[in-house]
């Protein structure tokens, strides 16, 4: 019989007990359920930050254990949080249309409704017509399903494509950031339908919820987002583990030999390209409505490399590495861009925080590559062999 | 493993700490906070970067002169890294952890639509000091830069009467401003007598620069000898591409006058001009104004920033913004928002190209619209200045908004219809 998942992978419950508790003394102190130490905004960071995380671990069941290294994965977090953009931008929009046409006389008809809503969304970019890919805009379930659905299916085409012509390595990696490239540039034209530049905004307020105040909407999402994260840890856990595991890392490190023995190399392949961006949607879909706006700069190429990059230094191979890799530098570059970093004096010339900061982030990537192959999470590994020994 | 445990707890335990500490020890002074809300960090920071000096500029003077209230002004300066949502989080934290009492920020309208959430729910106070496509008056924010009817409007009507231009290429970059403002000139122009095959319309992506066949248009607009002019609202890098493929199809400012609305000192100093001199830009204040007012405004600039730094429009705004804040603020004797953003309205300020700034009920200024002729050096040659205009944040040009009136004194209604004699929303449409 096989061994439990918690005996292959013992990281898992440690990270699980972690998050648990990192989540229950947030909620505890923050401003919307406990003592109001944590402002509002620190728990919508904490949030993001968390579904960060998440596509982070995306990222290294793709490229850590599957040797896929796709710098496209932020597209496909970017389409989740479209996905749930256009019901919550949608939605929002009627409940202001429907009360601003309460007043007249005759009741408003669907037709004007739609007009209505129309006029609102999209008359910032010179239209009031709503665009086809809106049609299920005012349903949640469809848009659910959506987020899942629309980055699986173009992960699945894609990979299938890619895989198919047996693209692999640094061509695969050009071929993806092409791919976020291009969807990035057509959501920047207005005639894609999404509003182009300026995106899907204020979706920080829930349809149906704006009596609850951001203190408590920010708690549920950061709840919600430990959720995620916790299954997503528990998913990808379970995958690396076992078998299918054993086979993908074997495709890692020898795709060749492993085709030769036999196996559907492609299959596999596409099985973790696809789950991953579903994974990472799901991520989008939760971090969007606490970013509170995504426009199509969130899926510019540079946003997948960073990804690569926070797995990188937080350890790839190893899932809590990517958690800590992701949350170390959105939390640091959060706390930098908060302007609470120095200027340092050197007499004859400032060195200014906006400056420097950038530049430290910078040296920090090159030099955890260079001298941590294995990142931050690397260094775990040395202390436990240590105490093992 | 337990290591790892140990070192996330005091991770996130000192993280909490510090910013609990640090704003507990900003919170004994007696200061007024101000936010400054522009991006230092990403594409943006070249524009906005001069935005944040100046404001702190007028801070530095704004202290030696007393401060305000009888209390030293603070500034409290973030950078949201020309990231558009990282805007609303950093509002968020200005307001709610550092407890500014106003903010200066933003330059893009995508970056203002992220934020105006946030200062609307948490009842905050912005001064947006740009030029944008109008169509939104927020009861949190004052809009010191140009509404469409005081930049683009007058600077078509100087091709119109002046220049006797006949045919219209509208060129810009596809996104909000540019998509707006075009729609508006489009039925100005129409309006006017102009044809519809005589208008030409292009939008290109950011960065654009293939211009060869565009330009190859606009010229051919023209095969049958009507003066063609090219109203622009190209923005940033791609403006380059364009004013060089002009000069190599030989055609000069003579030949067919390009205005545009997003080219100004800043974006000029540093580039080659050869390619630009003679061509036309419209703005509500240029460095060349000649005014005792804007001499002593340039010094002061110089002598804080540095003496090869220019001053531009934005900088104007944000001037204007400022000080009439800090009279609105003597005036209600609090920094209470309700009380300032009521004292605000009716506040009138001497601009710097000699006339008045008055505070109009919908949030937005009056403004003279100057129309300047691009020098070699990069400075303008002002060839037209219109009285002050009244911004107008529904214009009146298109059928859905020509209906819709902001009035935050009577109405008390930034998005009021007319016909229905309803406001359709408090809040702002973002």
């Amino acid at each position: 019989m096989q061994r439990s998942l918690f005996a292959r992978q013992p990281s898992v419950l440690v990270f699980i007990s972690l998050l648990a508790v990192f989540t229950i003394v947030i909620t505890v102190l923050s401003e919307g359920f406990g003592l109001g130490l944590v402002s509002t905004s620190f728990v919508k960071i904490l949030g993001k930050t968390l579904c960060l995380c998440l596509v982070a671990i995306a990222m290294d069941l793709v490229w850590g254990y599957c040797g896929i290294l796709s710098l496209g994965h932020f597209a496909f977090f970017g389409l989740g949080g479209y996905m749930i953009g256009m019901w919550l931008m949608y939605e929002r929009t009627k409940d202001i249309v429907i009360a601003s046409l309460a007043g007249a006389e005759l009741p408003p008809t669907a037709e004007e409704i739609r007009e209505g809503i129309g006029t609102q969304i999209f008359g910032v970019v010179g239209g009031s017509e709503i665009p086809v890919v809106w049609y299920f805009a005012d349903s949640l379930f469809a848009q659910l399903a959506l987020v899942v659905l629309v980055p699986g299916l173009l992960a699945l085409v894609f990979g299938w494509l890619a895989f198919r012509s047996r693209v692999t390595g640094v061509y695969l990696s050009i071929l993806t950031q092409a791919m976020t490239l291009a969807l990035s540039l057509y959501l920047f034209q207005n005639d894609s339908g999404l509003r182009g530049n300026n995106g899907l905004s204020g979706l920080q307020n829930i349809p149906g919820l704006t009596h609850l105040p951001q203190s408590v909407v920010s708690v549920w999402f950061f709840l919600a987002s430990a959720f995620a994260l916790g299954a997503g840890y528990l998913v990808a856990a379970w995958v690396v583990s076992g078998k299918f595991g054993n086979v993908i890392r074997a495709i890692r490190d020898d795709e060749t030999r492993i085709r030769f023995m036999g196996y559907p190399v492609e299959a596999y392949k596409l099985v973790v390209f696809t789950l991953t961006a579903v994974i990472a949607a799901i991520a989008g879909a939760l971090y969007y409505p606490q970013a509170g706006i995504i426009n199509p700069a969130e899926i510019a190429p540079i946003a997948s490399i960073y990804l690569a990059v926070w797995v990188a230094i937080g350890g790839r191979g190893r899932l809590y590495g990517a958690v800590i890799g992701a949350a170390t530098v959105s939390l640091l570059s959060s706390w930098f861009t908060g302007g609470q970093a120095p200027s340092i004096p050197l007499g004859f010339y400032t060195i200014d925080w906006v400056d420097w900061w950038q530049v430290l982030l910078g040296l920090g990537f090159v030099l955890v590559t260079l001298f941590m192959p294995k990142g931050i999470g690397g260094l775990f590994d040395r202390l436990v062999r240590k105490d093992a020994a | 493993m337990k290591f790892t445990t140990t070192l996330k707890i005091a991770g996130a335990a000192a993280f909490i700490t510090t910013t609990v500490l640090t704003h507990a020890a900003y919170a004994q002074e007696e200061t007024i906070k101000v936010g400054v809300l522009h991006s230092l960090s990403g594409t943006m920071a070249i524009s906005e970067t001069t935005l944040k000096d100046t404001v702190l500029m007028l801070i530095e003077q704004q202290n030696a002169k007393g401060g305000v209230l009888g209390k030293k002004l603070e500034a409290v300066v973030v950078d949201p890294a020309s990231d558009w949502p990282l805007f609303a989080e950093k509002a968020r934290e200005l307001l709610t952890v550092d407890k500014v009492a106003v903010m200066f920020g933003c330059w893009t309208s995508v970056s203002r639509k992220s934020v105006l959430p946030v200062i609307e729910e948490l009842n905050g106070l912005l001064f947006y000091p740009v030029q944008y496509e109008g169509e939104e008056s927020s009861k949190n924010v004052f809009y010191t830069g140009a509404a469409p009817n005081q930049q683009a409007i007058p600077a078509t009507d100087y091709f119109l009467e002046e220049l006797g231009v006949e045919k219209f290429a509208l060129l810009g970059t596809d996104y909000v401003y540019p998509r707006t403002t075009n729609k508006i000139l489009e039925q100005y122009l129409k309006d006017k007598g102009i044809a519809e095959t005589d208008i030409f319309v292009n939008y290109t992506p950011f960065g654009h620069s293939d211009w060869s066949k565009i330009v190859a248009d606009v010229v051919a607009l023209g095969a049958d000898g009507k003066k063609v002019g090219v109203i622009s609202t190209i923005n940033g890098d791609a403006n380059i591409g364009f004013y060089k493929e002009l000069a190599a199809a030989g055609i000069s400012a003579d030949d067919i006058p390009v205005v545009a609305f997003s080219v100004g000192e800043e974006e000029l100093s540093g580039l080659d001009t050869t390619n630009l001199v003679g061509h036309l830009a419209a703005w509500n204040y240029f460095q060349s104004a000649d005014a005792p007012v804007n001499a002593e405004f340039i010094k002061e600039w110089k002598a804080f920033a540095g003496e090869k730094r220019v001053t531009n429009d934005p900088m104007e705004a944000t001037y204007i913004g400022f000080n009439m804040w800090v009279n609105a603020v003597e005036a209600a004797g609090t920094t209470d928002v309700d009380a300032v953003t009521t004292a605000m309205v009716g506040q009138k300020y001497p601009n710097l190209t000699g006339t008045e700034a008055e505070m109009l009920p919908n949030h937005h200024l009056t403004k003279p619209v100057l129309i300047g002729e691009i020098q070699a050096d990069g400075q303008f040659d002002i060839v037209s200045q219109t009285e002050p205009v009244p911004g107008d944040a529904w214009t009146d040009f298109l059928p859905e908004s020509k209906v819709l009136e902001s009035d935050w004194v009577e109405l008390k209604c930034g998005m009021y219809n007319t016909d229905t004699k309803t406001c359709v929303q408090l809040n702002s449409n973002y």
